[in-house]
C-alpha cells in the first residue's frame, strides 16, 4: 500500500518519492533542476525548531526548504 | 579566445578560475546590474592568448536570480568561444543537470570533473572516458584546490572552441519519442530554415516549447519568426491530446480554449524526468561506488552546527569571532593608519610653512585633505578582514547552515534567513553589510534589506554612544540607556521592515530554496583575491566623494576668514538647522553640526563635539563640557536621533549600487532622517512627560 502526504508532514528518515509539485511555475521549475522531479527519491533529514525550515537529501544533495513551500510538494511512502 | 566558466554554485569555479589566471584578473560590473564579475587572462606559452570569465554560479538555465539573469545573458548572448562546465564529481547527479541544458545549447564545451578528491573520499570511482562517450563532450577530472587537472582541462577547451558541429541537441538526452516527433522535430525543421537564427534548432525549439519569453521574443523580430512560434503554441496546444485514426492530430475547434500553460508544465515536467533518466544512465555506466563504513564528515559536523539547540550556540560563537575579528581585532591597525596620515599631514604642513605656503593651503592639507585620504584608508582594515570572514564562512559552505537555522526568526521580523549574516555585521560596520545582502535571489528582498539595514547602529556609531551615555548616565544607568537604545533600533527596524512590506515592497520573503553544500576547507587564494576585488571596488567608488565631503566639511569651518569657529558659515547653517528643526528637540547649533557632519564619517563625531564645544582632545574633557552644556534627556534624545538618521556618506553610496539607482538611495536616506527625528521627537515628549528636564 503507498499513501501520499505532503512533503513538510513527512516523518524525518521516511523514505518516499515525490508525486506532485505545486505552486508558481517558476518555483516548480526551479525544484525540477535542483532534482525534486516525480519519482524522485527523497527523504527529510532534520527540522529546525518553531516551525523553521527541513533539510531533505534528494538525488544525492541536500538542500533546504521552508515548512510553507515543502507543503507544495506532494509525496509517496510504500508502506 | 574567450572561454565562460560556468557551473552550480560552490563547486569549485572560482578556485579553479583563480588557479589558472593566478593575480591577472579584472574585476568589473555587469552593466544594468549590481551584479559583479571577474575576467582574468591565462598565459599561454604557446597558441592564442585566453581570456577566462568567472560566471555567477547557476542551477539551471532558466534565470531565477539576478546572478543567474547575468549568466544565462552570458551564455546566449555574449561572444565566447567554448564554455568549461565545472561540475562536483561527489553530487554528479544534481550537477550533470545543467551541463545536459549547456550541451545542448553549444558543442563547444568541456566538462570539468572537479573535487574528485571529494568523490575518491567518499567511494567513488569515476570513468571520465565512458562519461565522455556518452555526453558527447571532454570529461577533464580535476582538483582545482590543488590544481591538478588544469593543463588538460585548457587544452581540452582549446580543442573544443574550434568545434564547429551542430550540438548533438535534442539528441543526447532521449526524450520519448512522441516529445522528439511530433515536437522538437517539427519546430526545429522550421527553425533551422530561418535567416538570422543565432542557436541551434534543437535547443530553440524546446525554450519555445517550455515557453522561454526572452527566446520568444528574440525570435518574433526576425523574418518568418513568427510562423515557428505560432507552429510552437499550436503544437503544444494539440500535445496529448487523443490522436485520430491516421495518426495526425485533431484540428481545434476555435472556440476551444486550448490549455497552452498546463501542456507547457506538463512538458516541463516530461523533459527533466528524461534527463535525470539520462543522467541516471550515465552515471551506471561511469561511477562505481565502493561502500564505505565512514560517515560523512559534513554528516557529522551538521549533526552539531544544525542540532536545534547546540547549533544556535554554535553559530554564536562562530559569528562572534567573526566580528571580533573584522571590528575588534582590526581596530589597532585603523588607528596605525589613521596616526600615519596625522604625522604625514603635520609633516607636510610643516614643509609647506617652511616653503612660506600661505596659511589657508595648510589648513585645507591638515584639516581636509588628510582627514579625506583617512577617512578612506580607515575603511580599509575591517572591511578587509570583514570580507576575509564572509569569504571564509562563505566557501566553507557555513553561511547556508546560518541562513537555514535563523530563517524562521528572521521570517518573525519581514525578512530572509539569508540576509541574518548582513543584518548581524552591520553592527560593525553598514557598508559591507550592504554589500552581504547580495546572498538573496529575490531582488525585493535584497532590496528591503539594503534599506533597513541602516537602522542598525555600526561601531562607530555604537562608539560615541557608549562615550556619550558613559557621560551623561554613570554606572548601571549607562548599561540601560545603551540597552534601551538598541532595543529601540530593533524595534525601529522591525516597524520600518513592516512598513515597507505593506507600502512599496509587497511581497512575501521569497522561498527559502537552499543548497547545504558539503564542508569544505576555503582556499586561502581565493579568500585573498575574493577580498582584494572588494575593498578595491569600494575603495575606487567612494574616494572621490569622501575627499570632496571632507573639503566642504573643512571650507564651512575655515571661512569667513579669520573668524572665529562659532562665526563661520558652518555656525550659520548650524543655526538655520536649529531653527528649522534642531529646536524641537533642545538641540543647539552645535549639536546639529555634528549630525550634518557626522554624514561624512561617523568617527568624526567626538572629535567635531569637541572642537564646537571648545573642549580641546581627550575624552574627559569632552564628557565634562557636555554634560555642562545639556541635559541627560537632550543627550539621549540626541543620541536616538544619531543613532537612526542616515548613517554615512558611504553608506549611501554602497546602497545606490547595491540598490541600483539613486532614488532608492535618496529614499532610504529620507526614510532614515524623517524616522530618526521621529523616534527622537517621541522620546523627548515622553521624557519630559515623564518628568525629566528638557
Ligand atoms: N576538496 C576540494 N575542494 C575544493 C576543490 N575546488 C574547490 N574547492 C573548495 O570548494 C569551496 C567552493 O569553491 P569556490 O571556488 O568558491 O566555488 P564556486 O562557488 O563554484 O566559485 C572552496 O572552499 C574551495 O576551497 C577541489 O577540487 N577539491
Ligand atoms: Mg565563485
Amino acid at each position: 500500500m503507498a499513501h501520499s502526504l505532503r512533503l513538510s508532514d513527512l516523518p524525518d528518515a521516511t523514505r518516499a518519492e515525490v508525486r506532485e509539485i505545486h505552486g508558481h511555475p517558476m518555483f516548480r521549475s526551479r525544484m525540477l533542476a535542483l532534482g525534486i522531479t516525480p519519482r524522485s527519491p527523497i527523504r527529510v533529514l532534520r527540522r529546525m525548531p518553531m516551525g523553521g525550515p527541513i533539510e531533505i537529501e534528494v538525488r544525492g544533495t541536500r538542500l533546504a526548504l521552508r515548512l510553507s513551500d515543502a507543503g507544495r510538494i506532494t509525496v509517496t511512502v510504500r508502506a | 579566445m574567450r572561454i565562460a566558466v560556468a557551473g552550480n554554485p560552490n563547486v569549485g569555479k572560482t578556485t579553479l578560475f583563480n588557479a589558472l589566471t593566478g593575480r591577472r584578473q579584472e574585476v568589473a560590473n555587469w552593466p544594468g546590474t549590481t551584479v559583479d564579475y571577474v575576467t582574468g587572462r591565462v598565459p599561454a606559452l604557446a597558441g592564442e592568448p585566453l581570456e577566462l570569465i568567472d560566471l555567477p554560479g547557476t542551477y539551471a538555465l532558466e534565470a531565477y536570480s539576478q546572478e543567474e539573469r547575468v549568466t544565462r545573458n552570458f551564455l546566449l548572448h555574449e561572444p565566447h568561444d567554448a564554455v568549461i562546465v565545472v561540475v562536483d564529481a561527489s553530487r554528479l547527479e544534481r550537477n550533470l543537470y545543467l551541463a545536459l541544458e549547456l550541451i545542448e545549447l553549444t558543442p563547444r564545451l568541456v566538462l570539468a570533473l572537479n573535487m574528485m578528491d571529494a568523490a575518491e573520499r567518499d567511494g567513488l570511482r569515476i570513468d571520465a572516458k565512458a562519461m565522455s562517450e556518452l555526453l558527447g563532450v571532454p570529461v577533464v577530472p580535476t582538483v582545482a584546490s590543488r590544481g591538478t587537472g588544469l593543463r588538460e582541462l585548457i587544452a581540452a577547451a582549446r580543442v573544443a572552441a574550434h568545434r564547429r558541429d551542430l550540438p548533438v541537441a535534442a539528441a543526447a538526452v532521449p526524450y520519448p519519442e512522441e516529445v522528439r516527433r511530433d515536437l522538437i522535430a517539427p519546430i526545429a525543421a522550421r527553425l533551422s530554415a530561418l535567416p538570422g537564427l543565432r542557436h541551434p534548432p534543437g535547443w530553440t525549439a524546446l525554450q519555445l516549447l517550455q515557453g522561454e519569453r526572452d527566446i520568444a521574443a528574440a525570435l518574433a523580430v526576425l523574418p518568418q519568426g513568427k510562423s515557428a512560434l505560432a507552429l510552437a503554441r499550436d503544437l503544444l496546444a494539440g500535445w496529448g491530446e487523443p490522436r485520430r485514426a491516421d495518426g495526425t492530430a485533431p484540428a481545434l475547434a476555435l472556440a476551444e480554449q486550448p490549455d497552452v500553460a498546463g501542456h507547457q508544465e506538463e512538458l516541463g515536467l516530461v523533459l527533466a524526468d528524461s534527463r535525470y533518466d539520462f543522467i541516471a544512465k550515465i552515471l551506471k555506466a561511469s561511477v562505481r561506488r565502493r561502500l564505505r563504513w565512514r560517515r560523512d564528515p559534513t554528516e557529522r559536523l551538521d549533526g552539531l552546527l544544525l542540532h536545534p539547540f547546540l547549533g544556535y550556540l554554535f553559530m554564536g560563537a562562530i559569528f562572534a569571532l567573526g566580528f571580533w575579528l573584522a571590528f575588534v581585532a582590526s581596530a589597532p591597525l585603523s588607528g596605525h593608519i589613521d596616526r600615519l596620515l596625522v604625522a604625514m599631514g603635520g609633516a607636510t604642513a610643516r614643509w609647506l610653512a617652511g616653503a612660506g605656503a600661505p596659511a589657508f593651503l595648510r589648513s585645507l592639507l591638515l584639516s581636509g585633505i588628510f582627514p579625506g585620504v583617512g577617512a578612506v584608508l580607515s575603511f580599509v582594515p575591517y572591511m578587509a578582514v570583514f570580507f576575509a570572514v564572509y569569504e571564509v564562512l562563505q566557501d566553507s559552505g557555513y553561511m547556508a547552515r546560518a541562513s537555514l537555522l535563523v530563517d524562521r526568526f528572521m521570517q518573525l521580523i519581514g525578512l530572509h534567513g539569508k540576509g541574518f549574516f548582513a543584518l548581524v555585521s552591520a553592527y560593525g560596520c553598514n557598508v559591507p553589510a550592504l554589500t552581504a545582502t547580495r546572498v538573496m535571489e529575490n531582488p525585493r528582498d535584497r532590496l528591503l534589506a539594503n534599506l533597513v539595514i541602516p537602522f542598525i547602529p555600526c561601531n562607530a556609531r555604537l562608539g560615541v554612544m557608549a562615550v556619550m551615555t558613559a557621560a551623561f548616565f554613570p554606572g548601571a544607568a549607562g548599561a540601560l540607556a545603551m540597552i534601551g537604545l538598541i532595543a529601540l533600533s530593533l524595534l525601529v527596524l522591525t516597524l520600518v521592515t513592516a512598513l515597507y512590506r505593506h507600502t512599496l515592497l509587497p511581497s512575501e520573503p521569497a522561498p527559502l530554496v537552499l543548497e547545504l553544500p558539503r564542508y569544505h576547507w576555503p582556499s586561502w587564494r581565493t579568500v585573498a583575491l575574493a577580498v582584494w576585488h572588494r575593498v578595491w571596488l569600494f575603495l575606487s567608488r567612494i574616494w572621490w566623494f569622501l575627499i570632496w565631503a571632507t573639503i566642504a566639511i573643512w571650507a564651512l569651518t575655515y571661512f569667513p576668514l579669520g573668524q572665529p569657529i562659532d562665526h563661520s558659515y558652518a555656525a550659520l547653517l548650524g543655526r538655520w538647522l536649529t531653527g528649522l528643526a534642531g529646536r524641537h528637540f533642545g538641540f543647539d547649533w552645535r549639536l546639529m553640526i555634528a549630525i550634518l557632519f557626522g554624514f561624512v564619517a561617523k568617527e568624526t563625531t567626538l572629535s567635531t563635539l569637541g572642537v564646537l564645544y571648545g573642549s580641546g582632545s581627550g575624552y574627559v574633557s569632552l564628557a565634562h563640557a557636555l554634560t555642562h552644556a545639556l541635559t541627560p534627556l537632550v543627550a539621549f534624545t540626541y543620541l536616538v536621533v544619531y543613532m537612526l538618521y542616515v548613517p554615512c556618506l558611504s553608506t549611501v553610496v554602497q546602497m545606490r549600487r547595491e540598490s541600483g539607482a539613486w532614488s532608492w538611495a535618496a529614499l532610504g536616506a529620507g526614510v532614515n532622517v524623517a524616522v530618526a527625528f521621529g523616534a527622537g521627537f517621541l522620546v523627548e515628549r515622553i521624557g519630559i512627560w515623564l518628568g525629566f528636564a528638557p
